[in-house]
């Protein structure tokens, strides 16, 4: 392999204006802008799913004094990003994502609707209302930049690869993250015993369906089983959860008697009584009701749920229970007889699980995955928002009419639209909202099992980071919170389509997956050629869905989308899976790549049989060569597991395997696929590298001068790695490196690599090794400020120098206020200066980090319309961070520690050739976690920069009997070099060779960015809390670090009670404190005044000091004994102690000072106003 | 980003070297043969040069200055705009 070093230049210097130069980092992103994509225009070119969504949503109906208003939408607009109708002085109108990145804006752009207004069933008229700016997805079809060639993504300050897939909001990149659900139109068998909980008569046993409209809008519907032998059917509306008797459903759907179900059911399975048991009970349940007809069913499902379903009032109670039948129950399918039918499907896969004839299903496999797709989820908000609109509007009308307001005349359309416009119709600012804070505010919650966590920041701290963002897929905040660990397990099903190394350890484990590299997501719609499938099938011998003839005992139902379209023997349906995986391959018969045929073959207590097609959109699939054609097949994750994939041609086993993959690298994700020989590691070490990788300091990007991140780490010197997969060039990494090629010479030397330190060469570090560079942001909004004017007006603070403005402040400032950028500031630096016109006084705006910075960069941050003065400065400063003692580096296979020491060269072992190496590491590093990978990395990396050589890091292409030892060993020799990849070295300070030869070579070294300068936390003295006077937490504050409990009780048993002393009073809220000898008080103490003479004579200690509570008491005997009755203090608690030096004076004066922590006045306080005393002994 | 000065590890200068070696690969050398052509024959300097990734040719694109002569000389190439810049 070569480094193509000529190649890459050309590329850099001359980005490519045919297309962009690495189109397969586009394709990782897919799933999220194509989904996005066909919210405005679908796969096959027709109508996208916005407008699929708003011919769904319902008209909303008004009825008053007869007059029928009604409001439908019609039409959905969104635009593509323009500046303000209001500025004119753009000469170009559109907005590019670098200005909403460097103006910390949004990058969003118009929408509106079109509402029909129908009076009486006449179209009255059609109004216009905008929506506001709804956030637009970089790079798809509603963004500016889409389809621009690399060449002009540069012009548009973007990254030659931009690949977009994110939002731009307040200038942050959003992303919404890729989210497991399961999948759709899967008849899912369930035994939870949470269902028994439901009610009397349920049990645990249930199947589940997840339907899907064409609009991506999913419901999901529950059928029970009751210990009765009945099943109720358990569907959602609006967050509340209904069930209905199976029965009342099915007679609903089509008036079909007894019989007909009993039929349908038991499919001549007569001899089976447990079946034929049961549907009898099942329909004998069902008498009471007293319900024969289709209209009976109807009438009564639309009185029932009349109230809640918010229907037209002129409805009839059949329409209303038609409505429920259509918005509730399976609704992915349209017909009433395709329902039907899927219901009997239901309730056979019920009593067959409740049999033990089929097995429950494991909903945390993801066979039974799907993906939800950011697009989707976006299109599913937006129609919410706008039905939600809508109710709104009509809920408006009702309250004017019930309040008798004089305009309120539903028949004048002057007057809806006046509703419609005062209506908040600001669906922009909603979504805005959700992407912001991934906070889904909804009424029906999406048949979404949380409501939080949609949306993640896309952190370019590096390019593996961010890129790993957009692969990574999650399994749903509600089961992270789950105790049971089952569903964090890697399951065989998962193979190919999630990345078995690619999580992260801690709680996200197994939650948190990555996509492999190869894995795809539909969203293609493939309505059209799924629809000639069923006549294809035909051909082959399949029975119609409606014939009646079908004996279940040796026949399966086939499936497409959740659709039975037909019966077949389990003969047959083999060899219909045969012929569609033949003509899907070589694509005839208009058969698509991405059908997925899931043939479940019959079994004893197996999952249940049938032949499960699917066309529909979110699946997972990834390209493998299918063996009997030797074609691209396209296997999808419900399909795969009765599939026999070989990972290597090798291992193909004739008449069992039926697929084989392209490379046994594609079922890793492209994070994972970078670590070089990880086949020679040991598996969690190439876990801890996919984490690394994704903490390293690297290039985060190229277009740094047009970023505005809150942070930004960078590497001065990048290389490309020597050692590399072939992916490596593939994705295009070498215009992100980061990291550099270091000679490591793994040895023990001076100590100071002992636990997994590592010793830099002084020189090197000089030189530039790992040196790194810093980007924070610090903004300055005037409007934020205090004594800034709240209202829209003109604003009441100026940048700039007034004349009351310090010396020090014009020395380092210009005049317009603004610090000139490449100065060097220090903590405390004004940055900027302004002007509060009410007060006329200059205020300054400080530098608020530690460490020293320069400023790199200052923007200027004008409002949307380009029309208001300026009140927003976004200053980008630079750290620089050379590497320090602390700081984390780590090798490409787990190996992590931290920079010890800067060795000088001179005293730094050098080997025959003079050399003298970068880093050293313990050999103790390696015996435990056994990442021979690195020893690999080691020799090939030295024998690729000897022969100048990109060495091939691809795992699993060498084996036991072709090692990487030989074949780099020989190529070491070859160039002189002994062939294990050790030398002979010398040592540094006495100069005389080492007894054992040294192993040394060149491993790529990332610098990890975990530095000490972000974490080191010192204090002496420093700021406490104000209650308890104790340090307060915090590095930012400067806080302290705590002793808890635990460190508290080492210091006990050790017996460092001085120590122990020291640490919890002395350093921490040591206190000196009156306490009163006589009643123990801490809290009474009191100052006589010594202009009160009489006060003057009481009990008091030498400063005037005396107990409040006791010279009361004392105060009071003595009046009691004037008075002649003797009154006793009360006293509890037995404390006395020898009374004070003049026992003859009375009680009050006998105060002494004790030290105390600070707490515990605070306690003595606190319990006081409880009205419980603290008493204290003195001894 | 721009070819250190020297060797990370020896301390040869290898600042000079980096217009030279993309010369030489331009002549259809090999990335090895070039670099002992440039008289590199550690490893550690080899590296240097073989691994090194020119990022400022690629930052240089986002440069206003640039951005400027591409603005000025709109009929002229990329390239030459390039050219220009490097010979400043």
């Amino acid at each position: 392999m070569s480094f193509n070093t000529l190649e890459r230049e050309r590329t850099f210097k001359n980005p490519s204006n045919k297309g962009t130069n690495y189109p397969v980092l586009q394709e990782l992103v897919k799933p999220h802008v194509d989904s996005f994509n066909m919210l405005f225009k679908d796969s096959n070119g027709g109508e996208g799913l916005l407008d699929k969504a708003l011919r769904d949503i319902p008209s909303r109906v008004i009825i008053d004094d007869k007059q029928r208003l009604e409001l439908t939408y019609t039409q959905l607009t969104i635009a593509k990003p323009m500046v303000l109708d209001k500025d004119k002085n753009s000469t170009d109108r559109r907005v590019f994502p670098f200005e909403a990145r460097e103006r910390l804006t949004t990058y969003k752009s118009r929408m509106s609707v079109k509402i029909q207004v129908k009076v009486n069933g006449e179209i009255k008229s059609e109004f216009i209302r905008e929506c506001g700016s709804v956030p637009v997805m970089v790079r798809s079809e509603r963004c500016n930049l889409q389809k621009m060639t690399s060449a002009e993504l540069v012009q548009k300050h973007e990254e030659s690869d931009e690949m977009g897939g994110y939002f731009i909001i307040n200038g942050n990149e959003k992303l919404m993250r890729l989210l497991v659900v399961p999948r759709r139109h899967y008849v899912t068998s369930i035994i939870r015993p949470s269902f028994a909980n439901r009610g009397p008569t349920y049990t645990e046993y249930g199947v589940q369906i997840r339907c899907v409209r064409p609009d991506q809008t999913a419901a999901t519907n529950t059928m029970h089983y009751l210990s009765n032998g009945g099943a109720t059917l358990r569907f959602a509306w609006r967050k509340n959860e209904y069930m209905i008797p199976v029965v009342m459903v099915l007679k609903a759907l089509s008036s079909a008697s007894d019989r007909d179900i009993f039929e349908g059911i038991i499919q001549k399975d007569y001899d089976n009584t447990f079946l034929t048991d049961r549907v009898e009970l099942l329909l004998r349940g069902f008498k009471p009701f007293k319900l024969y007809t289709r209209e009976q069913c109807l009438h009564f499902l639309g009185s029932k749920f009349r109230v809640v379903l918010g229907c037209p009032e002129d409805w009839t109670d059949i329409q209303v229970g038609q409505y429920l039948i259509d918005r509730c129950i399976l609704v992915h399918l349209q017909s009433p007889q395709d329902k039907y039918r899927m219901l009997l499907y239901m309730l056979q896969k019920l009593y067959s699980l409740v049999s033990g004839e089929s097995c429950p299903d494991n909903p945390d496999s993801p066979q039974l995955h799907e993906v939800l797709m950011p697009g989707f989820l976006y299109g599913q908000i937006i129609k919410e928002k706008l039905d939600e609109c809508l109710i709104a509007a009509t809920a408006q009308i009702r309250q004017d009419l019930r309040r008798q307001v004089s305009s309120a005349n539903v028949s004048d359309d002057k007057y809806v639209n006046k509703v419609i416009q005062r209506t908040n119709f600001d669906i922009g600012q909603k979504l805005n909202y959700f992407l912001a804070t991934g906070n889904l505010v909804s009424p029906s919650g999406l048949d979404l099992q949380q409501a939080t966590g949609f949306t993640i920041m896309a952190e370019k701290l590096n390019f593996y980071r961010y890129l790993a963002h957009f692969r990574c897929i999650h399994r749903g905040a509600f089961f992270a919170e789950l105790k049971t660990t089952a569903v964090r397990k890697l399951l065989p099903e998962a193979w190919g389509f999630l990345c078995p190394v690619h999580t992260p350890d801690g709680a996200p484990c197994g939650l948190l997956n990555h996509l492999s590299r190869s894995c795809k997501v539909t969203t293609e719609n493939l309505e059209e050629s799924a629809s000639n499938i069923p006549s294809l099938l035909s051909s082959l011998g399949m029975i119609q869905p409606f014939v009646n003839t079908v004996d279940r005992r040796n026949s399966v139902a086939i499936q497409l989308d959740g659709r039975i379209i037909g019966w077949a023997s389990t003969e047959d349906v083999k060899h219909m899976a045969e012929a569609l995986r033949i003509w899907k391959t070589e694509k005839l018969h208009d058969v698509p790549l991405n059908l997925e045929i899931g043939l479940v073959p019959s079994s004893k207590g197996g999952q249940y049989p049938g032949l499960y097609l699917f066309t529909s959109r979110a699946r997972m699939m990834r390209p493998v060569k299918y063996l009997a054609n030797g074609k691209l097949d396209h296997l999808g994750s419900f399909e795969q597991v009765y599939m026999d994939v070989a990972c290597v041609p090798k291992e193909i086993e004739k008449g069992i395997s039926t697929h084989v993959e392209y490379t046994p690298t594609n079922v890793l994700s492209v994070v994972a696929n970078m670590t070089p020989f990880s086949d020679f590691n040991q598996s969690p070490r190439n876990m801890y590298q996919c984490q690394m990788a994704k903490q390293t300091m690297g290039t985060p990007s190229t277009a740094i001068m047009r970023r505005t991140d809150n942070k930004l780490y960078r590497i001065q010197n990048g290389q490309t790695p020597i050692v590399r997969p072939k992916l490596h060039a593939h994705y295009g990494m070498d215009n992100f490196p980061q990291g550099a090629n270091a000679i490591v010479a793994v040895l023990s030397y001076t100590g100071y690599d002992m636990e997994d330190a590592m010793i830099i060469n002084k020189s090197a570090h000089e030189r530039g090794f790992g040196y790194g560079t810093v980007y924070k942001s610090q903004i300055v909004d005037l409007r934020e400020m205090r004594g800034a004017s709240k209202s829209r007006s003109a604003p009441t603070l100026h940048f700039g120098l007034g004349v009351d403005a310090k010396q020090e402040w014009r020395e380092t400032l210009d005049d317009d206020g603004i610090i000139p950028s490449g100065v060097k500031v220090t903590s405390g630096d004004p940055i900027c200066a302004y002007i509060d016109e009410t007060t006329g006084r200059t205020m300054v705006e400080k530098y608020k980090g530690d460490e020293d910075a320069y400023i790199d960069e200052i923007r200027l941050l004008g409002s949307d319309g380009g029309d208001t003065e300026l009140q927003k400065i976004h200053f980008k400063i630079r750290i620089p961070r050379s590497p320090v003692v602390g700081d984390k580096f780590s090798s490409r296979h787990g190996q992590k520690g931290v920079m010890s020491q800067r060795w000088k060269k001179i005293d730094l072992p050098f080997s025959e050739s003079g050399l003298q190496p970068d880093v050293i590491i313990n050999p103790h590093a390696f015996p435990s976690r056994m990442t021979i990978g690195m020893f690999v990395e080691s020799i090939a990396g030295k024998a690729g920069a000897l022969h100048g050589l990109a060495q091939d890091g691809t795992p699993f292409n060498f084996n036991e009997k072709d090692t990487p030892v030989e074949y780099f060993g020989e190529q070491l020799k070859s160039a002189g070099y002994n062939y294990h990849g050790n030398e002979p070295m010398y040592s540094g300070v006495t100069g005389e060779e080492f007894p054992a030869d040294i192993y040394i070579g060149c491993v790529y070294y990332q610098r990890l960015r975990h530095m000490v300068n972000d974490k080191y936390q010192v204090r002496t003295l420093g700021p406490v809390d104000q209650l308890t006077r104790q340090p307060i937490k915090g590095r930012k504050r400067h806080g302290g670090i705590r002793l808890g409990e635990m460190e508290r009780d080492a210091l006990i048993a050790h017996g460092t009670s001085f120590l122990l002393q020291d640490r919890l009073m002395n350093c921490s809220d040591y206190s000196t404190t009156w306490v009163c000898r006589d009643c123990g008080s801490l809290i009474s103490l009191g100052y006589t005044d010594e202009r009160d003479m009489a006060a003057s004579q009481l009990p008091q200690g030498p400063t005037g000091e005396y107990c409040r509570v006791c010279r009361q008491a004392q105060l009071e005997k003595d009046q009691g004994e004037l008075d002649g009755e003797v009154r006793q203090v009360e006293r509890k608690g037995d404390i006395i102690l020898p009374l004070s030096k003049d026992l003859n004076i009375g009680k009050g004066g006998n105060m002494d000072v004790v030290a105390v922590p600070y707490v515990l006045r605070y306690l003595a306080s606190e319990l006081a106003c409880m009205g419980i005393r603290m008493s204290v002994e003195l001894s | 980003m721009i070819i250190p000065v020297r060797c990370f590890s020896c301390g040869k200068v290898v600042g000079d070297k980096w217009e030279a070696y993309l010369d030489l690969l331009q002549a259809d050398i090999t990335e090895g043969d070039a670099m002992d052509k440039l008289g590199l024959r550690r490893y550690c300097c080899r590296r240097m040069i073989l691994t090194h990734v020119d990022l400022i040719e690629k930052l240089l694109n986002y440069n206003c200055k640039v951005y400027r002569i591409h603005w000025d000389t709109a009929n002229v190439s990329n390239s030459i705009a390039h050219e220009r810049l490097r010979n400043r």
